[in-house]
C-alpha cells in the first residue's frame, strides 16, 4: 500500500494540507489576539 | 420646533449675524470683528444641524455669504433681529467661494465657550525613596506614590479668545490641557462646563481640537494629503469630496501652507517641511473641521522667535476671524507674543497665581509687593515668580502669591466627588450637544485609513534599497542553486541541496516581513492613539484597513523573490503555483507575529529581542537543523510556523512531481 505511487501522493497532498489548515489557523489567533492586543492598548 | 425642513434664515444685520457667531460687527477699518460682549452669543444645538441653511448678508460689503450652520431655531423665537421662512434647499450647502473663505469658516464654526473649576489631578509616579533589594527591584514594579498636580485650578476659554497658559516646567500645564481635552490619564475630579451646561461628551471632544506638543504625522505624505486623508476620516460622509477638498485648500491657504502644500512632511530621518510648517500642519489638522477650541500644548516649542511669532499670529487672526476660541500652552514667550493673548493662567506646582489680561499684570502683582521691573518682557518676569526664583522672593514668595490668588478668588463649587464620570457629565454632555458616535460610516473608515496606509507606506515598502536587497539575494541564491532542479538523477548531495533550497526560500521571505513588520507599527502608533483619542474611527475599522492594505506591501517582494529564485533553481512548474501561495502563506504568519509583538511590546529594543529569540526558536525546531527534537519538545514543531510550511513545502513539491518524492522523502523531516 505504501509503495503505491498514486496513494503516496494522496497521502502526501493530504498532510500538506493539515499543514496549510493548521499555518490558516495560526494565522487567524495571531490576527485575532493583535486586534484585541491593539484594542486594549490604544484605547 | 420640527426641523426636517430646509430652513432658510436670513440674517438681517451684522448685529445679528454678531449674535449668532459670537462675534461683534466687523470693523471697516481692520476688517476684524469686534467681540461681542453686549448679549450671550445664541445657544447653539446640534438636533438644528441638519436642513438649516443661513444666509448672511454683509451690509457693508453688499455680499452675500451662504454656508451650512447650525443653531437653535428655538432660541429665536421673539427675537427680532431674525427672520425665518422656509426656502429652497440648498444646492450644495458647503460650497464656499475662496474669496469669502474666511467669512465660511466663521459661520461654520460653533461658538463654544469652555469653563472648568475646580479641577484637581492625581498622577502615580514612581517613588525614588523606596529602598529595595536587587532581587526586588528586579522582580516586582517600582513602588509609587500619588502626586497632586492640579490643585482646584479654575479658568475660561470664551469663544474667539486666545488664552494663554504659562508656567514653569512641571507646573501642571500639559496636565490641565489633557484634562480638558479629555486626554488625561491622571485621576481627576472638577467641573467643566460648555456654555454653561456641564459636560464633556465624546461629541462634544470633537469640537475641540487638540494640537500636540510633539508632531504625530505620517512622515511620507505630502501636507495635502494629510490634510485630505484627516478631512476624509473628520468630516460628515454627507459632505460632497469636492467641498472637502476645497475645505483642505483653504486651511493650507489660511495657515500659509501654500508652497509647501505637496512637500512630504518629513522627519528625524528625511527632509521635509521645517519645524513651523509641520506645526502649522498640526494645527490645520485641527482646524480642518472648524472646531470651536483648540487646545494647543506648547505650539511655538523647538521653532525660532519668528516663526513662533508668524504662528501665534496665525492663530491669533483665526480666533478672530472664525470665533475659535484657542488654549495655548506656551513655555517663554517673547513680549510681542505675550501681548497677543486676551488672558493669562499662570500655574505654579499645580495652583494659579495669575488670571487676567496681560496688561492687568503690573496692577495685579504690585498690591501684593511684586513690583515688575522697568523694560521687563512681562512673560520672563511672570515666570521667574512662578519658578521661585530667589531673587523675586524665592519659594515663601511663591506660597503668599498662591494664597493672596485663593483669598482673592475662592473656589466657586463644592469639591465633587472622586469620579470622572461627574467631570465630563458623560450623559449631560450627550444631551447636551448630540451627533452621532464616529464622524463617518465604518465603511468610510476602512477605505481611508486603507489607502492611507497604502500611501503612507508603500515608499517604504518598496524604496529602491529594499528592493534592490531582495533582487540582489534572489539572484545570488539563484546562481548558487542554478538548474539544481532540472537533474534526472539526483545525488545525496543534490537531494539536501534542493532541501535546503526549498528552506532558504522559506526563511528569507519570513525574516523580511516579521522585522518589516516590527518597525511599521511603532512609527505609527502615536498617530493612531492621537487620532482614536479624538474619536475619529473604530479600532476594528483600523484593524480590517491595515489588514487589507498590508497584503500587497507585504506580499509584492516575497512574491518576486521566490518567482525569481525558483524558475532560476530550475525547479518543477508543476509544483509553482501551490509552492508560491503557501510561501505567501507563510509570509503572512510571520508578519503578524512581528505585528503581535510589536503590539506587545513597549519600545522597539523590546520587540526585536523577543522577536528574534522566537524566530531563531521557531527556525531551530522547523526540522531542517535538528530531526532528533527531544520528546518533551516535540510539541514546538506544531507551533513553529517554520516547520510547518517547511513540511508542507517538501510535500507540496513530492506530490507535484512523483520521480523527485522518493529522494525528498529521506531528506524531510520525521514527524
Amino acid at each position: 500500500m505504501r509503495d503505491s505511487p498514486r496513494l503516496s501522493t494522496i497521502n502526501w497532498g493530504v498532510s500538506a494540507g493539515v499543514d496549510v489548515a493548521i499555518l490558516f489557523a495560526q494565522l487567524l489567533v495571531l490576527r485575532v489576539a493583535t486586534y484585541w492586543v491593539l484594542r486594549i492598548r490604544l484605547h | 420646533m420640527p426641523l426636517c425642513a430646509q430652513v432658510e434664515v436670513r440674517v438681517c444685520t451684522n448685529f445679528a449675524l454678531s449674535q449668532l457667531s459670537g462675534l461683534g460687527p466687523r470693523d471697516s477699518r481692520t476688517g476684524y470683528h469686534k467681540r461681542a460682549t453686549t448679549r450671550p452669543p445664541v445657544r447653539l444645538s446640534m438636533p438644528a444641524l441638519q436642513g438649516i441653511r443661513v444666509v448672511e448678508v454683509d451690509h457693508e460689503a453688499h455680499e452675500v455669504v451662504s454656508n451650512r450652520c447650525s443653531f437653535d431655531a428655538e432660541q429665536k423665537t421673539g427675537e427680532p433681529v431674525f427672520e425665518a421662512a422656509v426656502g429652497a434647499p440648498s444646492t450644495d450647502g458647503y460650497a464656499m467661494s475662496s474669496q469669502h473663505a474666511r467669512d465660511a469658516m466663521l459661520s461654520g464654526t460653533t461658538p463654544l465657550t469652555v469653563e472648568w473649576r475646580r479641577i484637581n489631578a492625581t498622577v502615580t509616579v514612581p517613588d525614588p525613596t523606596a529602598k529595595r533589594s536587587l532581587l526586588v527591584a528586579a522582580l516586582r514594579a517600582p513602588p509609587t506614590r500619588k502626586r497632586l498636580v492640579l490643585h482646584d485650578v479654575e479658568g475660561r476659554v470664551d469663544a474667539g479668545a486666545m488664552v494663554g497658559l504659562l508656567g514653569p516646567s512641571g507646573s501642571g500645564k500639559t496636565t490641565l490641557l489633557s484634562v480638558l481635552g479629555r486626554r488625561s490619564t491622571a485621576a481627576v475630579t472638577g467641573q467643566i462646563s460648555i456654555n454653561g451646561e456641564r459636560g464633556l461628551s465624546k461629541s462634544t471632544r470633537r469640537r475641540i481640537g487638540f494640537v500636540t506638543q510633539d508632531d504625530t504625522l505620517w512622515t511620507s505624505l505630502s501636507v495635502s494629503q494629510t490634510l485630505l486623508f484627516a478631512a476624509q476620516l473628520r468630516l460628515p460622509d454627507a459632505m460632497p469630496r469636492a467641498a472637502k477638498l476645497a475645505r483642505v485648500e483653504h486651511v493650507i491657504e489660511l495657515l500659509g501652507l501654500t508652497h509647501c502644500k505637496d512637500t512630504p512632511i518629513g522627519g528625524a530621518l528625511k527632509r521635509g517641511l521645517s519645524g513651523g510648517e509641520r506645526k502649522r500642519t498640526s494645527v490645520g489638522l485641527e482646524l480642518l473641521t472648524n472646531p470651536s477650541i483648540v487646545l494647543a500644548d506648547e505650539p511655538s516649542s523647538g521653532l525660532d522667535s519668528t516663526i513662533a511669532l508668524r504662528l501665534l499670529t496665525t492663530l491669533r487672526q483665526l480666533s478672530i476671524d472664525t470665533g475659535c476660541g484657542f488654549l495655548i500652552t506656551i513655555h517663554q514667550p517673547a513680549s510681542r507674543l505675550f501681548t497677543m493673548f486676551d488672558s493669562v493662567l499662570l500655574l505654579a506646582e499645580g495652583r494659579t497665581i495669575f488670571n487676567g489680561a496681560p496688561g492687568a499684570v503690573q496692577s495685579y502683582f504690585l498690591p501684593l509687593s511684586f513690583a515688575m521691573p522697568p523694560d521687563t518682557n512681562p512673560a520672563d518676569w511672570l515666570l521667574d515668580l512662578a519658578s521661585g526664583d530667589s531673587s523675586i522672593g524665592g519659594r515663601e514668595a511663591l506660597v503668599r502669591l498662591t494664597k493672596a490668588y485663593t483669598a482673592a478668588h475662592p473656589v466657586s463649587v463644592a469639591r465633587p466627588d472622586d469620579d470622572d464620570a461627574d467631570l465630563y457629565g458623560t450623559m449631560g454632555g450627550e444631551q447636551q450637544l448630540e451627533g452621532a458616535k464616529w464622524p463617518t460610516s465604518f465603511w468610510t473608515q476602512t477605505v481611508v485609513l486603507a489607502r492611507r496606509n497604502v500611501a503612507a507606506r508603500a515608499e517604504g515598502a518598496f524604496d529602491a534599497w529594499k528592493v534592490g536587497q531582495v533582487l540582489v539575494v534572489a539572484i545570488l541564491s539563484g546562481l548558487l542553486w542554478l538548474s539544481v532542479g532540472r537533474s534526472k538523477e539526483l545525488s545525496l548531495a543534490q537531494v539536501g541541496d534542493t532541501s535546503a533550497l526549498s528552506f532558504f526560500i522559506l526563511v528569507f521571505p519570513i525574516f523580511l516581513s516579521l522585522f518589516g513588520s516590527l518597525f511599521a507599527f511603532p512609527s505609527e502608533r502615536a498617530i493612531t492613539i492621537k487620532e482614536r483619542m479624538s474619536g475619529l474611527f473604530r479600532m476594528s475599522a483600523y484593524y480590517i484597513a491595515r489588514t487589507a492594505s498590508d497584503l500587497p506591501l507585504d506580499l509584492g517582494l516575497p512574491a518576486v523573490f521566490v518567482v525569481l529564485i525558483y524558475f532560476m533553481a530550475g525547479l518543477k512548474t508543476s509544483a509553482f503555483l501551490p509552492f508560491l501561495l503557501l510561501i505567501l502563506l507563510t509570509v503572512l504568519v510571520a508578519s503578524s507575529l512581528g505585528l503581535f509583538i510589536s503590539a506587545m511590546s513597549n519600545e522597539l529594543k523590546q520587540a526585536q529581542a523577543f522577536a528574534s529569540v522566537s524566530t531563531l526558536l521557531l527556525m531551530l525546531c522547523s526540522g531542517f537543523y535538528i530531526q532528533g527534537i527531544p520528546g518533551w519538545l516535540s510539541w514546538l514543531k506544531w507551533v513553529s510556523f517554520i516547520n510547518l510550511a517547511y513540511e508542507a513545502a517538501l510535500k507540496v513539491r513530492s506530490t507535484c512531481d512523483h520521480s523527485e518524492r522518493t529522494l525528498t522523502w529521506r531528506a524531510a523531516p520525521i514527524s
